[in-house]
């Protein structure tokens, strides 16, 4: 049974935006001007991180959620997710560890 | 007042911890009977989840710093440049787990879809292992802060 639209876009945001999460942090660690910007804009780099992921995650769910993703089974999307989030979270690890 | 703050955002986490361990074991159970329960208790995670950022992330930001110093003065500077560093990273996918898991719950049948079941119980159990392990972090952390001053 495939999941209903709402759900698939909100889930493969939710993938997108841990992805984008890793990403951020490699990318504000290594160039420096970025971190200055992000804290230029919000007052800390973390809350200007913080606002772009949820805000990542909650805009690209909804549009998702109106697109035509076709049909997307549940246990597909857990693997993913699941795939994802442990990449994810080993690769702040490990850049922390050795940075 | 930061003393305050440093106690509420780890209880705000545990009790995310616990709502989302009681959504888990309603998905594990899901039926018609027990989907407005699962829910509630999926929506009451994601608002301590969202709590926990705000408090958390206030203390992070305006009190820190002190801490900061000393550890990276102390025996344990490793709390702050990899598990402070991790942690305070690490928490965004716990974040955005825990306000997906309702949208899940509120849009899926579970006990008629087993894919759907296997997607909450996925987001549930990742929730409740990474902010766990968070906690974890903080205590360490906290530790780290108390030996160095």
């Amino acid at each position: 049974m495939n999941l209903n639209k709402t759900t698939a876009g909100y889930v493969i945001a939710a993938i997108i935006a841990i992805a984008a999460n890793t990403a951020l942090v490699f990318a504000k660690e290594l160039y420096e001007p970025l971190k200055a910007g992000m804290k230029a804009s919000l007052g800390h780099h973390w809350i200007t991180h913080a606002a772009i992921i949820v805000a990542l995650f909650l805009v690209l769910g909804f549009i998702l959620s109106k697109w035509p993703l076709g049909r997307i089974n549940g246990t597909f999307l857990a693997i993913v997710l699941f795939l994802v989030t442990a990449a994810a979270s080993v690769g702040i690890i490990g850049f922390f560890l050795f940075e | 007042m930061d003393k305050l703050l440093l106690l509420t955002h780890p209880t705000t986490g545990a009790i995310a911890i616990l709502a989302t361990l009681w959504t888990f074991v309603e998905a594990l159970n899901a039926s018609g009977r027990n989907h407005a329960r699962m829910w509630w208790a999926s929506l009451i995670g994601a608002t301590m989840m969202a709590a926990t950022a705000i408090g958390g992330g206030y203390w992070y930001v305006v009190y820190y710093a002190v801490d900061k110093a000393a550890i990276l003065e102390g025996p344990w500077p490793i709390a702050h440049t990899l598990v402070m560093e991790a942690k305070e990273h690490i928490f965004f996918v716990t974040l955005v787990l825990s306000l997906l898991l309702p949208i899940i719950i509120r849009k899926e049948d579970l006990s008629m879809n087993r894919g759907a079941r296997w997607l909450a119980l996925t987001v549930a159990a990742l929730v409740v292992l990474s902010a766990f392990a968070i906690e974890g972090a903080g205590a360490f952390i906290a530790m780290a802060a108390r030996i160095s001053s």
